[in-house]
């Protein structure tokens, strides 16, 4: 009782819920600076056309390979292009193919994992199974041999990752359904008869789902590792397309001459895949009461 | 324990042949085949229909499917490489060694680092020391390893020339490698083992250590760690995985002829039993490395080992005497 009206007294949200991850989130300084580096490439790459004094596609060869300078803050690429400008707009790539590849690993992952955990049986063994054949590939190889089957590009890229990440958000769901489906509230649902979508969908599902959020974010930070390592050995998305993995794709060639046209695009994939990391492991520590300290 | 380890070895069986059936299965599905890629442009339409139904192209996939699972089991081949004729599993073979020499130093580098890091973290939670090697080490996840390998290039290849840049012609060759590939793992685990360290390290036996006077060093690496260990040795399985793929990028910084740039290049050519071939290699390591991982974990867990320990115990003491059995309960 003291400690709600204390709570009450500070603002401070109820755990658990939305308000409380945000909360927690401004109050941890290195996951507030994480907020505040996607919010700025978001913005930057959306507006990146109309502020960049270079365009990122405009070809120079008179400034070809220029080192950071003043006029090019870091420098330009074997085609005279503004790197600075090129890693500007092509944040949504890195940014995008991140978060949209977990969506569908997650989307797909918790059906299947909700599924196999509901109805069990020979549903649950047949899905599993086939799960465990993904699982065997380590998760780079199995996207970069689905992405052999779809070809390069960004959307291929996309699905790649997602199918890759499938298996691993299924299980961790079907683990979950299997402790939520034998709480009370469950069986409560089923005695004022409720019906079986209604039970998964409002019931059990949302109460399975909340440990995988924190999968989830630490998952965008490793789909846009994976994602750059994709279009660095050439299956992802392919130059010209200012991809940061495909920058470093290209630029690798004149890493004897020209070192800055790899440092800037390692060092961007770098600090967005660390910003999603702390936000990630901020989000943990508000949802995740056992790991306080 | 010896039920345990046979009744994984048989559940291998069926992974490892789905394993096989899914990776044809993908590659059945690439558009497109190496026959145009073999003859070339010049080659007129009929050429191209010749050669396909001369190397099977045009069979059905169940039948395709067959001859692909008959030659790895009576043959234990991959079949030869389409593009330059040779058979694939001799030059997996040639090659395997150095990826898993990679990958494998790559493992022992983490663990050997990363332990101590976290344990270090985690004796000095919530101080300085805990923050700025957890946020250090939180850079180390974030780096891309064919980068961090980029940049080692630049600093001791190309400034320093203290090491060699690609190649693979002696053992300072693969220094490099191993080095960009471990740093990911090397911070994972040391912040896992800060976890499971602190997990454990408020527990009861963990005080009671302390207070019958044993020395600190002593708690935390014989009473603490050993108890943390079981986290952290399912993750080095997942781990290894991971070290595998990422070497399959780290061979293309360095120019190391291993299983990954064969694998690459093959995709490009779209040689499909080259690929298949590299793929099972792969897969088939990290599903024993896996294995051998849960029978660790079941030797090193003494609640795995009890469970089917008991079960025989209980059955050779039923054939003695059936008193014993009420005893153990």
């Amino acid at each position: 009782m003291a400690e709600t009206s204390v709570r009450k007294a500070k603002k401070i949200p109820r755990p658990g819920s939305a308000k409380y991850v945000w909360y927690k989130i401004c109050r941890n300084p290195l996951a507030l600076a994480g907020v505040i580096v996607i919010c700025l490439l978001v913005i930057l790459s959306i507006l990146s056309p109309y502020i960049m004094k270079y365009d990122y596609a405009k070809i120079d060869m008179r400034s070809a390979y220029q080192g950071p300078s003043a006029e090019h803050w870091f420098g330009c690429d074997e085609l005279g292009r503004d790197i600075l400008a090129r890693i500007l707009y092509g944040a949504r790539y890195t940014l995008s193919v991140g978060v949209l590849s977990v969506l569908i690993s997650a989307g797909v992952g918790v059906a299947l994992g909700a599924v196999a955990g509901y109805f069990g049986g020979a549903v649950d063994q047949v899905i599993m199974r086939f799960l465990d054949i993904m699982a065997a590939f380590p998760q780079l190889l199995l996207a970069i041999a689905v992405s052999a089957v779809l070809g390069t590009g960004f959307d291929k890229c996309i699905y790649a990752l997602g199918i890759s990440g499938i298996p691993r958000f299924a299980r961790m769901m079907r683990a979950n359904i299997l402790t939520v489906r034998n709480q009370e509230f469950v069986e409560a649902a089923m005695s004022i008869t409720c019906t079986k979508p209604r039970i998964i969908v409002r019931h059990v599902i949302p109460n399975a789902i909340a440990p995988l959020i924190v999968e989830i974010s630490m998952s965008i930070a490793a789909a846009g590792l994976a994602a750059s390592s994709l279009s660095f050995i050439g299956l992802g998305v392919t130059p010209p397309t200012p991809e940061w993995g495909a920058m470093l794709a290209s630029a690798r060639n004149y890493i004897r001459l020209y070192p800055h046209m790899i440092m800037f695009p390692g060092l961007f994939i770098m600090l967005s895949v660390l910003s999603f990391n702390l936000i990630g492991d901020a989000i943990r520590d508000a949802l995740d009461p056992k790991l306080k300290d | 324990m010896i039920r345990y380890v046979l009744k994984r070895l048989l559940l291998m069986i069926p992974i490892l042949a789905g394993v096989a059936i899914l990776i044809f299965t993908l590659m059945y599905f690439v558009p497109g085949d190496p026959v145009e890629i073999i003859l070339g442009p010049a080659a007129t339409q009929a050429q191209v229909d010749t050669v396909r139904e001369e190397m099977g192209f045009n069979q059905p996939y169940l039948v395709r499917l067959g001859t692909f699972l008959k030659e790895i089991l009576v043959n234990h081949s991959f079949g030869n490489s389409y593009i330059y004729g040779t058979s694939v599993g001799a030059e997996l073979a040639s090659r395997f060694p150095k990826t898993l020499t990679i990958a494998a130093f790559s493992i022992i580098l983490s663990t050997i680092i990363g332990i101590p890091l976290g344990i270090n973290a985690a004796i000095h939670a919530n101080k300085a020391p805990d923050h700025i090697s957890m946020f250090v080490s939180m850079i180390g996840v974030s780096m891309p390893n064919f980068w961090l390998a980029l940049m080692l290039v630049v600093l001791f290849a190309l400034q320093l020339h203290w090491l060699p840049s690609s190649g693979d012609k002696g053992w300072n060759y693969y220094i490099l490698p191993v080095v960009a590939n471990a740093v990911g793992g090397i911070a994972g685990i040391a912040r896992l083992t800060r976890s499971s360290m602190l997990e454990v390290i408020h527990a009861d036996y963990v005080t009671t250590a302390r207070a019958k006077g044993v020395p600190e060093r002593v708690v935390i690496w014989q009473h603490a760690l050993p108890n943390a260990l079981i986290p952290i040795i399912t993750m080095l399985g997942g781990r290894f995985g991971g070290q595998l793929g990422g070497t399959v990028v780290i061979e293309q910084v360095f120019s190391i002829p291993g299983v990954g740039a064969y694998l690459i290049n093959a995709i490009n050519n779209r040689d499909y039993n080259a690929v298949q071939g590299s793929v099972l290699y792969i897969a088939f390591t990290f599903s024993v490395v896996m294995l051998l991982v849960d029978l660790v974990y079941a030797y090193v867990d003494p609640r795995i080992k009890a469970q089917y320990e008991g079960q025989s115990k209980k059955k050779r003491k039923v054939r003695s005497s059936g008193k014993a059995v009420s005893q153990n309960g």
